[in-house]
Order: C-alpha cells, then structure tokens, then sequence
C-alpha cells in the first residue's frame, strides 16, 4: 500500500494557510474575548485553531486511511504537523518582518494568544505545536471510530461549543425566569461555560444524538403505522402545539430577540414576494428593496407627525397605520407593476441590472435635494407613531383576566403597539397571511403558468398564456408584500432614511430565497431564519457578521446548491437527467405541489 | 412648475396627434403615411403650440405689442421644433405599429427623457455657467472614469461570455489590487533617508511598474483563488446558484480585506511626475509624436525590407539596416515633430479662441488643458483595452477563449483544456482589474475595503450597457458610462432648475442603462447570450 | 369542404435575408397538409409568422375568415392555433399533467383572486381541467406516465405529450412541426396512425413538417413544396412525387437520376436542429 503523500501535504498545507487566514483576518484575537469554557485557555479564538485542526486531521484521515487505521492516524499526524510549522513560522516572522505595517492584526496580542501567553516563546510555540497537531491526530481518529461514538463526539463537542458561543445571550434569557435561571447559573461561569456545564452538555447531546440515530426509524414507522384519524389528531396538535409556542415565544425570550425576530420576519415577507418572482416566475429582480422602500415612505409620509407628514392637512384625522397600511400594500403593488412594464421584454441578467437600476434611482432621488421637500432628503422622515388599536383599554377591561393577559402580549396598556414583541405579533399573522395566499397562488392556474414561464418563455406564449398579464401580477403580488414589510418596518423603526434601503437589503433578499429553496414558501421562512436571524446573534463580532454571511453562502450553494428546505420543482431541476431513474411504466412519482 | 406643464403639453399633444395620424388608413387596413412624415407633423404641431403659447403668454403678460407676440412666437416655435420633432419621430415610430399599453407607457417613459435630455441641454446651454474649458474638463473627468470602468467590465464580461454568469466579486478583485498594491506604494514614496528622494520620486517609471505589477498579481491570485474553490463546482448548476455563490465570494472577500488591512481610508501617495496640467501644448506635442511616429513607423517597414535586401549579400553587415531605418526614422522625427507640434497647436487655438484678443500663442498661454493624472489614466487604459482586444483576437489562447465561449464541450472534443482556459480569463479579467485599481488610486488618490463595490457596480452596468459578453461592447459602455456620468448632471439637469443636479450622477448613469435596454434590450453591440443559454 | 387557413403573400425578412418569400398556402378544413422542403428552407419559420410568433412583412394570414394581423402568439393560441416543436420543448421540470393543464390555458377563466380565496368556482374548474388532462392522457396512450417528470419521459412519449399539451388548447388547427424526428420506423407507423386518429376523431386540421417522405406521402392529402423561402410546387402526393422541380430541389440541378429520387424517399434527411 502506497502512502499519497500529495495529499497528506495538501491538507496540511490548507491546515497551515487556513490558520494564518483566520489569525491575520483578526478572528483570532477578536474572538478570543469570549471564552468557551470558564477558567481555562479554551476560548473562541483559540477554538477556531481546534475547529481548523480537529477538521482536516478528520478530512486528512479520510482521503487517505482508505480503511486502514494506522494509514489515517499517520496521515492525520504528517499533515498536523506541517500546519503546526506553517504556525510556528508565522508566529515567529511577525516580529521581524514588521507585519504590522500591512496587516493590521498581526499585533504582540496575537503573538500572545498563539503562544499561550506563557513568559518564553519556546514554550509557547511547543505547546502551540503540540496543541495543533494534537488535535489533528484526534480529528483523524474520530474520524477511524466506528459511526456512533463518531456521532456521539461530533455532535457532543459541536453542542459546546454553539452553546459556549450563545452564552451571553443564554444566560440573559434563562436569567428572565426563577426556574431557568438555577439552570443557566449551573452550566454557565463568568465567561463562557462552566466544567461541570460543559461536562453535561457534552454527554446530554452525545446521548441524544445516539438515540436518535438508533431510534429514528423506529419512530417514523410507529407514526406512520398510526391509523389516519389518529394521525389528523397527532398533526391538529402538532398546529396548536406551534401556534401556542408561537404566541409564548416573544414572552419567553425577552425583547432582544424579539426585535430579531420582527427583522426575521420582516425579511421573511419580502422573501415571500421575492419568492413570486424568483422561484415562481423566475424573474430575477435585483432591485426588491424599491419595493420595500415604497411601502415604508408611503406609511411615513402618510402617519408622521412631523413637517413631512400629512398632520397639518385636512385628511390628517382619517389618516392612521391601519389606514396606511393597505394603501402602502397598494402603492407598491402599483409601482411593481409600473416598474414591470418596461423590463416586460428582457431576459435574465439583464432583468437583474435593470431591476437593480431602479431600486438605485429609488434610493438617489429620495436621497437627493431635488426631493427633499417631498421625502425628507438625507435626514428622511421622523416622528411616525407606533400604531394604536383604538379602545384598547375598554376591550380589555370586558375580558376575563387570564384573556386580558394574552391581550397585553399584542398591545401595551395604553393601547399602543409599540415593543418588538408587539410587532412581533403583527409580523408573524402577516407572514401566515402572506404565506396563505402565496401558498394558494403557487398551486393555482396561475402558478402553473408562472411555473410554465419559468421554464419556457416562447413555449408558455405559444400555449396561450399571456405574458405581460402573468409577468407584471408577479412583478404586483411580489412588490405589494415587500410593501407591507417596508410598512411595518417605517411604523416599527418610527423613522425612514433612505440609507435603510440599499442595495444590500435586495441582496440579502435574493440570497434567503434560493439559499432557503428557491420556489418553497417554508424555505423562506427558513432561510431568513438563517441569514438575518443567526448573523444578528451574533452581533458582537460585527466586523466578521459578514465574513461569515459570505462563507456561509458559498459553502451552502457548493454543498447544497437545492436550499435547506427546497420545492419539489427546484429539487428536480437541480438533479442532472443522469441521477434520476426513468420511472417503470405504471408507477407514478409523487405528484407536486 | 412651468417644467411640469411643458412636459405635459409634449406629452399630450405627440400621443394625440400621432393617434390621430394613424388612424388615417386605406381601405386595405394600411396606413396611408410613413412614420417619418407623420414625426414632421406631430413635431411641427408641438413647436406651433408652444409658440402660440410662448406668444399669448407674452400677450396676457404686457399689453398688445406685435413685435413681442411674434418674437415670443418665433422662439416659442423653434423651441418648440426642437423637443418636437425628436419626440414626434419616435412617437411616429412606436405608434404607426402594433401598439399595446406597454408600448404606450414605454411611450410616455421615451418622451419624458428626450423632453429631459434635449430640453435640459437647451436651457443649460442658453445660461452660460460653464466655459468650454470647463465642459472640457467633465469630458475628460469622464472618459478617464470611463476608462476606468471600461477596464473593470471587461473582467465582467469575458467571464460571462464564458460561464455564463455574473461575477459579483469582480469588484472586490479590484479593490484587493488597489488596497495591496497601496502598501507598495507607500513604501515606494517614502524616502530611504532623509533628503533622498523615494524610489517615486526618482524613477517613476519602474516604481510605477512595480505598483501595477504587484496590483494585478494580487488581483489575479484572488481571481484564480475564487474561481477555484467557489465557482469550478457548480459549473453545471442553474445560473441562480453561482450568483449567490458569487455574491457570497464578494462579502467574503471585502470583509477579508477589511479583516487584513483595516477599516480606514488610506490614502495613496501622490506621484510627483504626474501632478499638475498638460496643456494643450504638450498634449499636442504628445499628439504629434503618436503621429509622426505611426506615419513614420509605417513607412519605415518599407525601407527596412528595401535595406535589407540591399545588404543580403553581405552577412557581416546584418545589423546594419535595423541601424540605418531607426536612424532614419529619428531623424525625420527630430525635424517634422516641432513642426506638426505647432501645426496643431494653431489648428487647435483658431478652433477654440480663449479670447478675441489673443493672438495664435505660445502653448503655455492656451488655456485649455488636462490634468496629467486623468491623461495617464486615459492613455493606459485605452492602450490595455486594444492590448486585450488583440490578445483575444489574435493569440492561440485568445482564440481557444473564443472557442470556449462558443460552446464548451466542442471545444473540448478540439483538445482545448476548457479549465484552464476558463482560469485564464479569470486571470485576465483580474489582471486589468488590478490595474484599474492602481489607476482609481492614482486618480482618486483613495482605497478602503469598500471601494470595490460601487465601481464594481457601474462597471457591471458599463458591462451590461455595451452588451454584456462583447469584449468592445464593455469598453464603449465604460466610456460611455464614465462620459455621461460626468457631463450628465450639468449638461441636461442643471438648466431644468433642479437643485444639487451633482446628486443625481448615479441615477443618469442607471437611467440610461434602462434607456438603453429599453430600446436595445441586449446592449450597444450585444446579441442576446442570456436567451442563447437558454 | 371549406379553408380554415389561407397565407396569403406572407413574407418574412431578417435583415437582408428573405426567410419566407410571398408564400400562398390555403388549408382545406379537416385535411393533413404537409410542407416538405429542404433544411433552411424557411418551413419552420413559415410556422413561426402562423403562430403569431415573428410579425409578417408582407402579407396576411387569415384563419376562419378573419385576419390575423398583429396579434400575439398567445392570443392566436386562443383562436384555435395550436402547435409542437421541432426539437421538443416541453415544461421539464413539471409533470405530463402539469404540461397538459398549462395547454388548457385558453379555455380556464378563474382569476388568481379566486384562488387566493378558494371559491367553489374556481375548485370546480380546476378539479374539471384535471379531469380533462387525464382524459387527454389516456387518449394520447400514456395511461399512468401522467405524475412523470416530463424529462424523465422517453423520447417517443416525450413526442406525445407534446402532441397531447397542444391538443389540449382543443384547436381547431395543429401544426406539427417535424413528429417523426428521431423516430425508428415503428414508432413513425405508430405516429402517423395517431396523427390520423386525431383528425379523424377530434377533427383537428393538421398541418404538418416532415422529412420522411415515407410518411408525408402516406398520410398527407396536399403538400406545399417551399425552397429559399418560395413555394415551388403544390399538390397531391403523386403530383409532388412527378414534379421535376422539386426533385431538383432536393437533389440538386442534373440530378435526374429516378434511382436518386429512391434513396431520397428512402431515407429522410436529419433534420436540424
């Protein structure tokens, strides 16, 4: 058996760059505030070098053991060490090239960090190396474990370190209630997890992903083998079960992340809309947030209290958010369709730069002097009023107490909507709203012929179906949901300023559809969870929020190129003709949706 | 206000009569006129409606006077046949057609534009706020921009005739050659000691090229780098994917930069040999160096081979006709460059007289003039764009990018590495890139880890706007962009009273890409490679 | 026996080039009409100006005595043109059945706001048009495919759906635009006796291209012969067979030769594509 010492060196060497990468980006010393583990030296920065070592001793060792143990222990050992130099090599060129200069963060702290803050760099550096390759070793031989202590140990160490990660914003949620607090007080030490925390953390999710693996299937077919009424109970309480979670949520968790969630949502409403366009119709509108934009300004401009706002006009007494709301839903619809008309003709790409055209004239003419008398300019429009549901009070007052509790989670006592979690409330009926008649519209004729459009513009004409009505409803019904978020937006923020409308919002935009499944409306919903939901956790390390965004979305298209929770058409499209079976004659596929 | 009324009345009248004119038919259902004559007509009707209003304004504004009401009509029509007669053509155009309400609002969208464009110019025109030096300035403000541009969507474009698809980090891949190549040139400009004068400063030359050098490797490694890991996979994947992945790629690599250089804004040392003007004496000393040398450059190949043959006999002498052509060559020069020089100089002060009394002077006097940065930015970039256009044209690899970009499994069949060559057009695309970064910084005299975005943007668009996957296509929409980008805001906006008219540069630029993707929806020179993929 | 189609002078230009030149073709109403010509010799493109398309030059098109001037391919579709492809352009990401139902477009009304609110309405005609795909399914002979991905299909049902999806918008004329392409000569047997029950059944007019003279002389009773954008013969098959001009079409000036005119019959050309 011959050794592949290419690809030993390979991996070490990607060990080694991947290591200066993350220690010159300056993720090592910024991360490093934070600690994993209470009182000891394994703190976030230091477990991006864990992380780094620990995964390619694991990849080194599985390119290369083929089946042999002694083969990837080796393999992962080589490749540990030649990233442990690569290291050492860069610890000691800081100093006398004078690194400085150009890289901001080549600095003594890092040096520091490296080294383990021990008095002599020859220690550091050898417990540094010992440090690297150590853990690429381990990395090689979880890897050569048999699958369950595999699972076990993967998901046990992943478990700490996410939950050492959240720990400041665990700890403040646990903290809101008597009972989780005794919870959060044992696992978690003034910075980072405490021992005995990290402990039970570590075996509570080895034990629970074991199970799982070994009694998943068991449990699928007990639910399946369930008889049908029996079934329509267990999913009826499954939906309750959600909805009450749903309306306890913003309660539980405390207004910070509540005020995600709203932006969660509010993302999730324009994705909804994108979603028309994009996965539906197959229009790609790089230009989104006009709509969103519109929408907000409209609700400005139509309730603010300030010179911009209508207060000091005759229909000021009739004019409300609840007023706003549908003819800012309705104004940007119109401006979807007025939009729509002249990019009717183009194609692809080309739909893109001109869609992402009009979204920037939005931005500049609302930003520029020439409108400023009518939108406020640069300094936008301020002073709009948190909405008010009228006779709050008096509504209240005629329920029942434990009604008149639920009742203050949507409204504050002075008939206000005015905390995160109040909008949260608007937000998540408006989602469920929006993905009702999403939902009805893609299984209509309508969404069968956008679907049709998408895969064959000329064909769907020639089948009858008419192109510019089809287009500009999707361009409508897109636009007119991004309205109803830029609404809730303008009455949540209580101010609009055009910097709140760049290009970055559409980008996002277009970025939580197709990485949530382009054409699925729970892949929405997922994806805005993850792309403005987990970089707002995270928010500390501002600078690197976006790093990771970008890694994050290559490494999901790369790996899962479908979406986390895909439509059935996009699974289909992104099968190439080879990988699919022909189906036997007599057999059917499961029909779609 | 008077604005709003104007356009309305454009508007209202061209719609009307041009309904009106296509309803004249023959028994057949075809219309009785052409779509020329019936321009004439709605623009004639535009200017006599706006005289007769120019005039009766007049009139209800002082007393009966027949010399105001006439004059008042005189310009009011002149005017008036101006916008008119642009707007009645297209409006002919369009509407002696088949004519839905997409027509008709693309229509209305036409007519306000033009009504902007030519009304705008009039009026700025009219009031003299700038001189033509000044104007002459935006212009080179905005072809040395354009150049710019021009080079950063040319890396857009060759990877998109290849692939397919937009490389959202192009822009980043600029700003990686800037931002790195500014740590050279800062050290490059700061002196060894104190009293010696840096590397910059001595030998500008080779410090320049060190710059560039360093830009368009850096810009290329990151190229390549990208290509490799984030796009290379998904070469087979719906276009959708590698956008996102594309656009992924940018974030990453400007938060990258950000991470490894810093967040401020650095400034790039100012090249000594390329501070101040080049008037217009220079200039045309340079002009007539270009010429007289591509002139004698040509005629010289003749003497060269006449020579040659004359000594072929005589081995030992070689070296001789090479010799003799180049000292010919020299000479000639020597004596027609001063020449030519002056020659143009007289052609160009009679041309544009700075005053009625200033005699044909001196080229120091002639006010007219470039600033030498925004010359070198021009001349280097033209001279990259023929040098790609030739490489792509002319070369085995040029060719083999072609062939690619034809249709890659046939090119393959042919022995083409298709790999390799795509990692070579995003080399080269990064390349200029990388230059282009230099010369941003040299012109801007500014990097930060931001600065790819927005030019990365309006040279996507530059890219789009000359027909994206068309190697001139990109270079004309970059100048064009950078032009119209720089005289715009002053040329169409400033004389329709709009305040701040500097603001609305960006919104120019992007109007006049969806103006042009409305008429041409696939660019000045394109043909349309998003409807041949699929 | 009356025309459900006459072109009449209709002429396509691109740029210089004349794709189809002042071409005259009546259609009888309930007949198989072919067009025969050599590659490029503008019949596609002759289908392209009859569906709306490309717009005409010159010329009119005019179908159940009324012209067709200046409308939209999809608003022709609903006036009973229905048509197939060359090369075959399915939805292919969606199932036979979806195919199918996107071709009942012309005769569905329900808004998109019915079905946003569920109307019993629009629940009624949607449950009727699926109803109608099956039927349509079974008549095309691809009873239990309907749940298939289109281009999981194979090839020869691939063709049918196609047929099926244009048959679906019930025309009252179809144009079938090369069938036989790619076909072994079982399946082309199978085909023609399909394209015949279509007529006879449904009484759909058939317009059809074709390269197998095999086939286009056993199933059609006009032909029009187009060469560079002309007409240059009209008739029977036995009329077409004996012109002399349309053999030089096909085989070249001087080619006489009545072993030539065999092999031609014989062996249909490869159609492009």
């Amino acid at each position: 058996m011959t050794i592949n010492w290419k690809q030993i060196g390979q991996y070490g060497f990607i060990m080694g760059i991947a290591i200066w990468y993350v220690c010159l980006v300056g993720m090592v010393e910024t991360f490093d505030s934070r600690g994993i583990i209470d009182g000891t030296l394994f703190t976030l920065g230091r477990a991006l070098l864990v992380v780094i070592s620990l995964g390619l001793g694991y990849v080194t060792a599985m390119k290369v053991s083929d089946g042999n143990f002694g083969m990837g222990v080796m393999g992962s050992l080589i490749s540990g060490v030649i990233g442990a130099v690569m290291t050492v090599v860069l610890v000691l060129a800081i100093e006398p090239l004078n690194m400085r200069a150009m890289f901001v963060n080549a600095s003594t702290s890092l040096i520091e960090i490296l080294t383990f803050e021990m008095e002599s760099q020859a220690t550091g550096l050898t417990i540094l190396a010992a440090f690297i390759v150590g853990f690429s070793v381990l990395g090689g031989i979880i890897y050569l474990l048999p699958s369950l202590p595999r699972r076990a140990i993967i998901s046990g160490f992943s478990a700490v370190l996410v939950m050492g990660m959240l720990g400041e914003l665990l700890t403040v949620v646990l903290g809101r209630f008597d009972l989780t607090e005794i919870l959060s007080d044992f696992l978690y030490g003034r910075n980072g997890l405490s021992i005995p925390g990290a402990i039970s953390i570590f075996i509570f999710f080895a034990v629970v992903s074991v199970l799982w693996a070994t009694q998943k299937d068991s449990l699928q077919s007990g639910v399946e083998n369930l008889p049908p009424t029996q079934r329509r109970t267990l999913s009826w309480a499954l939906i309750v079960l959600s909805i009450i979670v749903l309306i306890l949520l913003p309660q539980a968790v405390g207004p910070y992340i509540s005020q995600i969630l709203v932006l969660v949502g509010l993302y999730a409403l324009m994705g909804l809309g994108l979603n028309i366009e994009i996965g539906l119709a197959g229009l790609l509108d790089l230009g989104f947030v006009g709509f969103f934009a519109i929408g907000a300004y409209t609700v400005a401009l139509m309730t603010s209290t300030g010179e911009l706002g209508v207060s000091g006009t005759a229909i000021a007494d009739y004019s409300n958010f609840w007023v706003a709301i549908p003819i800012a839903v309705a104004v940007s619809a119109f401006a979807g369709i007025f939009l729509g008309i002249p990019v009717l003709r183009m194609r692809g790409d080309y739909l893109a730069i001109v869609t992402l055209g009009f979204a920037e004239i939005i931005r500049i003419l609302v930003l520029s002097d020439f409108l400023r008398p009518l939108l406020g300019g640069a300094q936008g429009v301020l002073n709009i009023p948190k909405p008010a549901v009228a006779y709050a009070q008096q509504i209240a007052n005629q329920l029942p107490w434990y009604f008149q509790t639920v009742f203050f989670f949507f409204v504050s006592t002075d008939g206000r909507i005015k905390d995160p979690a109040h909008f949260y409330y608007i937000i998540v009926i408006g989602c469920a709203l929006i993905s009702f008649v999403a939902w009805r519209l893609q299984n209509a004729r309508i969404g069968r012929n956008w679907m049709a459009l998408r895969e064959d513009e000329d064909v769907a004409e020639a089948m009858g179906i008419n192109l510019i009505a089809s287009k500009l409803l999707a361009f409508g019904i897109g636009a007119a949901f991004a309205g109803l978020s830029g609404a809730i937006f303008a009455a949540q923020v209580g101010s609009v300023f055009p910097h709140s409308f760049g290009l970055i919002v559409s980008i996002n935009v277009v970025s939580l559809v197709i990485i949530g499944g382009s054409g699925s409306i729970p892949g929405v919903i997922v994806g805005s969870l993850v792309l403005v939901g987990l970089p707002e956790l995270l928010r500390e390390f501002a600078e690197y929020r976006l790093l990771i965004y970008g890694a994050l979305l290559v490494v999901m298209m790369l790996v899962r190129p479908e979406g986390l929770w895909p439509s059935e058409t996009t699974r289909r499209e992104m099968q190439s003709d080879e990988d699919i079976e022909p189906v036997p004659v007599g057999q059917t596929a499961p029909r779609s949706v | 206000m008077q604005l709003a009324t104007n356009l309305i009345l454009y508007i209202f009248l061209s719609i009307g009569v041009g309904y009106i004119l296509r309803s004249i038919k023959d028994e057949e259902g075809i219309p009785k006129l052409k779509w020329y004559i019936g321009g004439i007509i709605i623009g004639l009707v535009c200017g006599i409606a706006n005289g007769i209003l120019v005039s009766t304004g007049s009139l209800f504004g002082a007393g009966f006077n027949l010399d105001t009401v006439l004059g008042g009509f005189i310009g009011g029509l002149g005017t008036g046949l101006f916008i008119g007669l642009p707007i009645g053509l297209i409006t002919a155009y369009d509407m002696f057609k088949r004519f839905t309400f997409v027509d008709g609002w693309l229509l209305f969208f036409k007519i306000i534009i033009i009504f902007i464009v030519i009304g705008g110019t009039i009026s700025s025109l009219a009031v003299p706020k700038y001189n033509s030096q000044q104007w002459f300035d935006f212009f080179i403000f905005g072809l040395a921009q354009g150049g710019i541009y021009a080079l950063i969507a040319l890396g857009y474009t060759l990877v998109y005739g290849i692939l397919f698809m937009i490389n959202f980090a192009h822009g980043e891949i600029f700003m990686s050659g800037a931002f790195t190549a500014f740590f050279v040139a800062q050290s490059l400009a700061t002196p060894p000691e104190e009293g010696v004068p840096s590397m910059l400063e001595a030998n500008p030359i080779s410090a320049l090229m060190m710059i560039f050098l360093v830009a368009m490797l850096t810009s290329t490694i990151v190229a390549v780098t990208v290509e490799r890991v984030a796009y290379k996979p998904l070469r087979n994947a719906p276009r959708l994917v590698p956008l996102i992945t594309a656009i992924g790629a940018s974030f990453f690599l400007q938060y990258t930069f950000r991470g490894f250089y810093g967040s401020g804004v650095e400034a790039y040392p100012q090249v000594p040999a390329l501070t101040g003007d080049l008037v217009i004496g220079d200039l045309m000393l340079f002009f007539a160096l270009v010429i007289v040398f591509g002139i004698g450059g040509w005629a010289s190949i003749f003497l060269y081979k006449y020579l040659k043959k004359m000594f072929i006999d005589t081995p030992n002498l070689g070296w001789l006709p090479f010799m003799l052509t180049s000292l010919s060559l020299l000479v000639v020069a020597y004596f027609i460059v001063p020449v030519v020089s002056a020659g143009l100089v007289s052609v160009v002060n009679n041309a544009f007289p700075v005053g009625a009394d200033q005699e044909v002077a001196t080229a120091a006097e002639v006010a007219v003039s470039i600033s030498k940065i925004q010359f070198v930015v021009i001349v280097s970039s033209i001279a990259l764009m023929v040098g790609l256009y030739y490489f792509v044209q002319k070369t085995k690899i040029g060719k083999a990018m072609r062939a690619v970009a034809e249709d890659k499994e046939v090119a393959a069949l042919m022995g083409i590495n298709v790999d390799q060559v795509i990692s070579i057009t995003f080399a080269l695309g990064a390349a200029l890139a990388g230059a282009a970064g230099v010369l941003y910084g040299l012109m801007f005299r500014q990097v930060n880890f931001f600065m790819g975005f927005f030019p990365g943007l309006k040279a996507f668009t530059a890219a789009v706007l000359g027909g994206i996957g068309n190697v001139p296509g990109a270079m004309i929409g970059g100048l064009f962009l950078g032009i119209f980008e720089s005289l715009g805001p002053s040329l169409f906006l400033e004389g329709l009273g709009i305040a701040a008219p500097y603001q609305l540069k960006d919104a120019i630029a992007f109007t006049m890409l969806v103006l042009v993707l409305i008429f041409r929806p696939t660019g000045i020179m394109g043909v349309d490679l998003s409807k041949k993929k699929a | 026996m009356s025309s459900i189609l006459s072109a009449q002078g209709v002429t396509k230009r691109f740029g210089g080039l004349v794709a189809v030149d002042h071409v005259d073709v009546e259609i009888e109403e309930k007949s198989i009409h072919a067009i025969i010509g050599p590659n490029g010799a503008g019949k596609t493109t002759f289908f392209n100006c009859l569906t709306g398309f490309y717009p005409i030059n010159e010329g009119k098109v005019i179908f159940m005595g009324e012209p067709l001037i200046d409308i939209p391919p999809d608003q022709i579709t609903r006036r009973g043109i229905s048509r197939t492809y060359q090369n075959i352009r399915l939805f292919a990401n969606m199932t036979a059945i979806e195919n199918i139902l996107v071709g009942q477009e012309p005769h569905l009304k329900s808004s998109w706001i019915g079905a946003v609110l569920g109307l019993p309405n629009t629940r009624k005609e949607e449950e009727a048009a699926h109803e109608e795909a099956l039927r349509i399914i079974r008549f095309v002979g691809m009873q239990g495919r309907g749940d298939v991905i289109a281009k999981n299909l194979s090839y020869g049902d691939q063709r049918r759906l196609e047929i099926a999806r244009a048959l679906a918008s019930k025309p009252k004329l179809l144009l079938l635009d090369e069938p036989t392409a790619g076909m072994n000569p079982n399946e082309t047997v199978g085909l023609t006796n399909f394209i015949r029950r279509i007529r006879d059944e449904l009484g759909v007019t058939i317009l059809l291209i074709e390269h197998d003279m095999r086939m286009v002389m056993g199933i059609s009773e006009q032909i029009t012969v187009l060469d560079y954008g002309q007409k240059i013969a009209e008739g029977t098959p036995a009329i077409i067979q004996s012109n002399p001009k349309v053999i030089e079409a096909y085989l070249g000036r001087g080619a006489t030769d009545p072993v030539a005119e065999d092999t031609e019959t014989e062996q249909p050309e490869i159609p492009a594509t």
